[in-house]
């Protein structure tokens, strides 16, 4: 089968959202299709999303494909006799963070208009899907609430799990992915301040914004953890990532809100390792289960910091739960297998 | 400096310049350029709704766009160079984004003379194995 991944990109910004369709692809040929690309640049910008819309509607794709699935936004929208849309988020200023301070606009006209305006594009655009998939319930919940749409999760896959591998326990806290102020790793810093025990954390992943990680820098030397807490706010290379996990004590990922449980969660599972998350992170509760394969708190530096002391003081307690979250990724189906079954159906 | 080398291709379709683009995003590494390559699902025939498509299109992030060939020409961006290695195709649409890009260069003299021809914009030439100190100027 001729297949087309198409998906939306921002220049220079790697993470989940480019790996998921590269690794499709990549899954897709493993398997004997003709599998391609098509990464449009977009942005969120907000007077610029309808007109870039409607420019993904113009785009000829019947005559080179024989299905299309699409991934990130706005790539739903473009138009496909037999168009399958796995769905990891909204453009969320416009949906769920409208009433929130992450709101890109006004609350007034012409801003609602362009709000309403977006929503019904989405809805008629996944409305011609095939079949739809989701990422987490979160998202599938949101496409419920938000456009009267009905989905399956499909929970994405890492692209090579059998090269995780799972080490000793040390006594580093690791957290690997975007350093930016939505991934919250200033509660991870501040939760420093109160540890008791040896635990130490690093901090690891590229950013879009420097300043947040001159800021995370600068609150570890304000409080003298310098000798406890790393930060490289660089890319992390997949071979250097999987060292990192093997040894770790455990991994922290703390999102606001996130759509999805997040490749660090089920990669840090891979590696046999648990995850501290928050009550408030979103999809990532759909993975951990706290004090089964991981453990989830407020997002307080308080509680995590006692959460990171609880894992160095009781090794058992880190290795137990760490097994657990490599159950899960069986018990949740999470697999290629399943992917391409169900995206292909 | 980010800087995206953009270009059309349609998938499984011929792709003269692959190679060039994934050099040109090794040269530009080398020189200390972060440098990209985006292609978009464009053929090279012209028609309305490819240009309106590329028009519409946005490149956020991006401080430098090297165009290669329409309809990649078109995409709206303040720093455009468009470097041609076929012939323009003709089309108003291409003569106005060519004549709002910050330089227009040629991979050669005949694409060159032809791009003077059909839009009446006199490009510079670069060849592909120059040194691209004028795709950063």
């Amino acid at each position: 089968m001729r297949i087309g991944v198409v998906s939306t990109i921002v220049p220079f910004v790697r993470g989940g959202g480019r790996f998921i369709a590269e690794w499709l692809r990549d899954k897709l040929e493993e398997a004997g299709h003709q599998a391609a690309l098509v990464m449009l640049p977009s942005s969120d910008e907000p007077d610029r999303i309808l007109q870039q819309m409607a420019g993904f509607r113009l785009i000829e794709l019947d005559a080179h494909f024989d299905r299309v699935i699409t991934l990130r936004p706005p790539a739903h929208v473009v138009r496909h006799r037999c168009k399958v849309a796995w769905f990891i988020h909204h453009i969320r200023g416009f949906y769920d963070l409208w009433d929130t301070e992450y709101r890109p606009v006004p609350d007034r006209a012409p801003w609602t208009a362009l709000r309403d305006a977006i929503r019904a594009a989405d809805t008629r655009a996944l409305g011609e899907a095939h079949r739809i998939f989701t990422n987490s319930r979160v998202v599938g919940e949101r496409l419920r609430a938000f456009n009267g749409i009905g989905s399956e999760v499909l929970y994405p896959p890492v692209l090579d799990p059998g090269l995780f591998r799972a080490g000793a326990h040390g006594d580093e806290i690791v957290c690997i992915c975007r350093m930016e102020h939505h991934k919250r790793q200033h509660l991870l810093v501040e939760a420093m301040r109160f540890v008791r025990s040896g635990v130490r954390l690093r901090l690891c992943g590229e950013s879009f914004d420097p300043a947040y990680a001159a800021a995370l820098r600068d609150t570890v030397l304000r409080h003298g953890l310098a000798a406890r807490v790393a930060i490289e706010d660089r890319w992390i290379a997949e071979e250097e990532k999987r060292a990192l996990l093997a040894t770790a004590l455990a991994a922290a990922y703390l999102p606001l809100d996130e759509d999805s449980y997040g490749y660090p969660t089920v990669e840090a599972a891979h590696a046999g390792r648990a995850t501290v998350t928050a009550s408030d992170a979103g999809g990532a509760l759909e993975f951990v289960r706290d004090g089964e394969s991981g453990i989830v708190v407020p997002p307080d530096p308080l509680a995590i910091a006692a959460a990171f002391d609880a894992l160095f003081d009781d090794r058992t307690l880190a290795a137990r739960l760490g097994a657990a979250a490599a159950e899960r990724i069986t018990a949740l189906g999470i697999g290629w297998n399943n992917v391409l079954r169900s995206l292909l159906a | 400096v980010k800087l995206v080398v953009l270009d059309a291709a349609l998938p499984f379709g011929a792709d003269p310049r692959a190679a060039l683009r994934a050099a040109l995003v090794r040269r530009f590494a080398a020189s200390g350029v972060d440098a990209e390559a985006v292609v978009l699902p464009f053929a090279p025939e012209p028609s309305a709704a490819i240009e309106l498509a590329a028009r519409s299109l946005c490149l956020f992030n991006t401080d430098r766009v090297v165009a290669l060939a329409f309809p990649a020409t078109l995409v709206p961006h303040a720093a455009v160079l468009a470097w041609l290695h076929e012939a323009p195709c003709g089309r108003a649409a291409e003569g106005r984004a060519l004549a709002a890009a910050q330089r227009v260069l040629a991979a050669d003299a005949a694409v060159a003379a032809a791009i003077l021809r059909r839009h009446g914009i006199a490009a510079g030439i670069l060849r592909p194995d120059d040194a691209l100190d004028p795709l950063l100027a």
